[in-house]
């Protein structure tokens, strides 16, 4: 009987204070997307995108704007740092603010510029951050740009580019990781870039339902950072998967080339038609699904250089060029083509990291590091130096498995085409 | 109260485990960098060797715990004193992993909850369990929790698998070398050691002899063997540099778990199982600390009072610490790796050992 009066007296002060750590989900306002810009020096601005609970409830997965309301809210507020400008911004809102599911991260581009080394540290740091966090550049913009703006598809922009950046064949949703354990490495970073993309044809509105295309979110690329963290500059969407590739992280991407002779020797024009841009012509386009990357660092009296076989396996999926692809010498033919094309490529966008951003953002030093590590310790220091003059031999090789459900186009006569 | 040997394999095994993932990892990832696992298989074999030492001696006084058998080594004075820095530890252990429970379980879910609540109510289950189980429901437990604690730990590993990159173990040796390796071993060689504690369960068994001495250097292998598997999960899911440099690596990379948009999360099943860990290396210790004060102060019998004395002290101890709040990696390197490594699992029971050693051939010769 003591006994239990005691216990009773002892677990009843435990019930009467209640749960400190309690938090209702009504009293929280999730915070889906966190930017910041930079205002001028040591004044930020962040950006907060917040899940608006009576529009998402109605809204559903449409989203967008549900009885004029859109699914989502912006707000923002200034302060020194990360945390600092949310306590700022808490005094506007009615919930606390609550970062647990802020999964991206976007960072403006005049931010990125001054360096990011200020701000990455609480995203380290907060417990309540998930390290599967994505981040962002915005280029040619704000942070604030990029998140006030209604995505169509989804309820919230920060989702959208989530989503845009997993559908592109990059590694999923470890940008903000990778960055920590690259600038641990060489020293440079390499972060996805968003950019703001108005509408390539501006059509109007004829009637009330009507939907043309609008201003919206797209992934530009990636941008690179320099070993003071800071923006060296950007690889655009055709030039990012040359990174990706030669990190063996692309999962997929659909290659297209100009094919306008079907001479047995030449399978094409030059590579710098197809390269230039300025010749245009009949193209066939590959769709690589498998892709590996074989980095080899051989030295020639004792300066390193590297030998990189990027491969591929893909099939054919649209001809819109003379050959037939019923013979299998023409899938040859597309095959030398295209890898010709593709090395050219390669070549132009390494060529440019290597003379423009002098950074090293394929990993090239962290391959010498791991496989010739006595060497290593000469070359380390002046490996930023020395990086930007390495020698490369890169070749292509990719192998064209199919040619989809048809070998022959289903079209009879081609102009110029053979039979 | 008896347990089996199967009970104590497990007993061993999540004592080692628990704390073993959360704080070892980061001291030695820091010294012996990507070559860590080198460190933890050298920790594994000197774990080992100090468990065996243990149990050999153990062996020798089967129905005697530690307590008894130093003063039948040692003679009464000398048998007494000698135990006094082991009695020290386990104070010092229970409050310092109470500490640590503390300072994870606040980082990640209870941010406002004080921290005599959280100890308190440890404290108490702990308490509790000693107080009307004893050993005995100690062992129940680590037999009921241990093969669940293996699920949770293969699935960590399985659905962890798809973010490692193997190059990030490279190069093997080149960077580190022989005297930062060993460095690096420290760490988790004296949360290994800790196995030396069997000391005091070994007479607790029902039929204490090789099969016992076979359990607990199982237990310490296996242990050894999943925590090799856990660092070298972190290296190539992180990198030595910032694998280095973050607190809990181990349940960051857990936390990393993301296959087909559903499985995601799982880090509360591992805290859920790494809480049992803790909750088993408290109870053991809790239990081994009254029962040994108990039979140090000459009254076994009556050992259940004690823990009325000894669940306050570790309280009050543990507030204390957290009050001080030294730092985790400091206290490792220089309370653990420097005094209680050489002095609690090497010195004493390596002295015990040769001094019983001479004594029996010495009986022998007469």
């Amino acid at each position: 009987m003591y006994r239990k009066i005691t216990a009773l007296f002892l677990i009843l002060p435990l019930l009467l204070t209640g749960c400190w750590d309690r938090q209702e989900l009504n009293d929280q306002a999730i915070v889906l997307g966190w930017g910041m810009d930079l205002v001028k020096e040591g004044v930020y601005l962040a950006t907060a995108n917040l899940v608006l609970p009576l529009a998402s409830k109605s809204g559903g997965q449409q989203g967008g704007e549900q009885g004029g309301r859109s699914g989502f809210m912006t707000e923002s507020a200034y302060g020194k740092n990360n945390r600092d400008a949310e306590q700022n911004m808490q005094r506007k809102l009615s919930r606390v603010l609550f970062p647990g599911h802020r999964r991206n991260i976007f960072i403006g581009e005049k931010l990125a510029e001054h360096g990011v080394f200020s701000i990455l540290d609480e995203y380290g740091r907060s417990p309540m951050v998930r390290p599967r966090t994505n981040i962002f550049v915005v280029k040619e913009g704000t942070a604030q740009d990029a998140m006030s703006l209604a995505y169509q598809l989804e309820t919230n922009p920060a989702i959208a580019v989530q989503k845009i950046q997993e559908k592109s064949g990059a590694p999923i949703s470890r940008s903000l990781l990778d960055f920590y354990i690259m600038a641990n490495g060489t020293g440079c970073g390499i972060m996805p870039a968003l950019t703001i993309l108005p509408p390539e044809v501006k059509t109007d509105k004829k009637s009330k339902n009507d939907s043309p295309p609008q201003t919206t979110l797209g992934l530009y690329g990636a941008a690179i950072f320099n070993s003071q963290l800071k923006l060296a500059g950007y690889l655009n969407h055709n030039e990012y998967w040359v990174r990706l590739w030669i990190t063996d992280q692309l999962t997929g991407w659909i290659f297209t080339t100009i094919v306008n002779a079907i001479d047995a020797d030449k399978p094409g024009g030059a590579a710098a038609d197809a390269l230039s841009g300025a010749t245009s012509g009949q193209t066939v386009t590959v769709n690589v699904d498998t892709f590996k990357s074989r980095i080899t660092p051989v030295f020639d009296d004792g300066q390193p250089g590297f030998r990189i076989r990027l491969e591929g396996k893909g099939y054919i999926e649209e001809n819109d060029s003379p050959l037939n692809l019923s013979k299998p010498g023409n899938i040859e033919k597309v095959e030398a083509r295209m890898n010709e094309y593709l090395e050219e490529r390669v070549k132009e966008v390494v060529k440019k990291v290597q003379k423009d951003f002098k950074s090293d953002i394929f990993g090239l030093g962290d391959k010498l590091h791991q496989f010739h590590p006595y060497r290593w310790k000469k070359l380390a220091a002046e490996w930023e130096t020395t990086f930007p003059d390495v020698e490369l031999d890169i070749k292509v090789k990719l192998n064209l498995t199919g040619t989809g459900i048809t070998g022959e186009s289903l079209l009879p006569n081609r102009e110029g085409g053979d039979k | 109260m008896k347990i089996s040997n199967r009970q104590l394999f497990w007993m061993i095994l999540m004592m080692e485990i628990g704390i073993n993932l959360l704080i070892s990892m980061t001291a030695t990832i820091r010294n012996a960098r990507q070559d860590a696992w080198i460190s933890y298989i050298a920790a594994g074999a000197a774990g080992l060797i100090i468990t065996y030492a243990a149990a050999r001696l153990s062996s020798r006084y089967p129905q005697q715990t530690l307590i008894q058998y130093s003063t039948a080594i040692l003679g009464k004075w000398g048998g007494k004193l000698i135990v006094i820095p082991f009695i020290l530890q386990w104070f010092w252990v229970m409050s310092l992993i109470l500490r640590d429970e503390y300072l994870f379980i606040r980082l990640s879910v209870l941010y406002k909850t004080p921290d005599w609540v959280v100890i308190g109510t440890m404290i108490g289950v702990v308490l509790y369990t000693v107080y009307h189980g004893g050993i005995e429901a100690i062992g129940r437990v680590s037999e009921l929790w241990g093969p669940i604690l293996m699920v949770i730990l293969a699935l960590t590993f399985g659905l962890t698998f798809n973010n490692l990159n193997w190059t990030m173990l490279l190069p093997v040796y080149a960077d580190t070398g022989l005297g930062v390796i060993a460095e690096g071993a420290l760490a988790p060689v004296s949360l290994l050691g800790e196995a030396v504690l069997l000391m005091m369960l070994f007479p607790f068994v029902e039929h204490p002899g090789k099969e016992t001495r076979k359990a607990v250097l199982l237990g310490v292998g296996l242990s050894s063997f999943l925590l090799l598997f856990g660092v070298l999960w972190v290296i190539m899911t992180f990198g030595p540099a910032v694998g280095g440099r973050m607190q809990f690596p181990f349940f960051e990379m857990v936390k990393l778990v993301y296959l087909m948009e559903f499985i995601q999360n799982m880090d509360i099943f591992v805290m859920a199982v790494w809480l049992v860990c803790i909750f088993v290396k408290l109870s053991i210790y809790m239990f081994i600390t009254c029962y040994g004060v108990a039979q140090w102060i000459g009254k076994t019998r009556s050992w259940k009072k004690l823990t009325w004395a000894v669940a306050p002290v570790t309280f009050i101890l543990t507030m204390l610490v957290i009050k001080l709040n030294p730092p985790s990696g400091l206290l490792l390197k220089a309370v653990w790796v420097r005094y209680v490594l050489p002095v609690n699992m090497i010195g004493i029971p390596l002295l015990l050992l040769v001094v019983s050693s001479v004594r029996r051939k010495h009986r022998q010769k007469i």
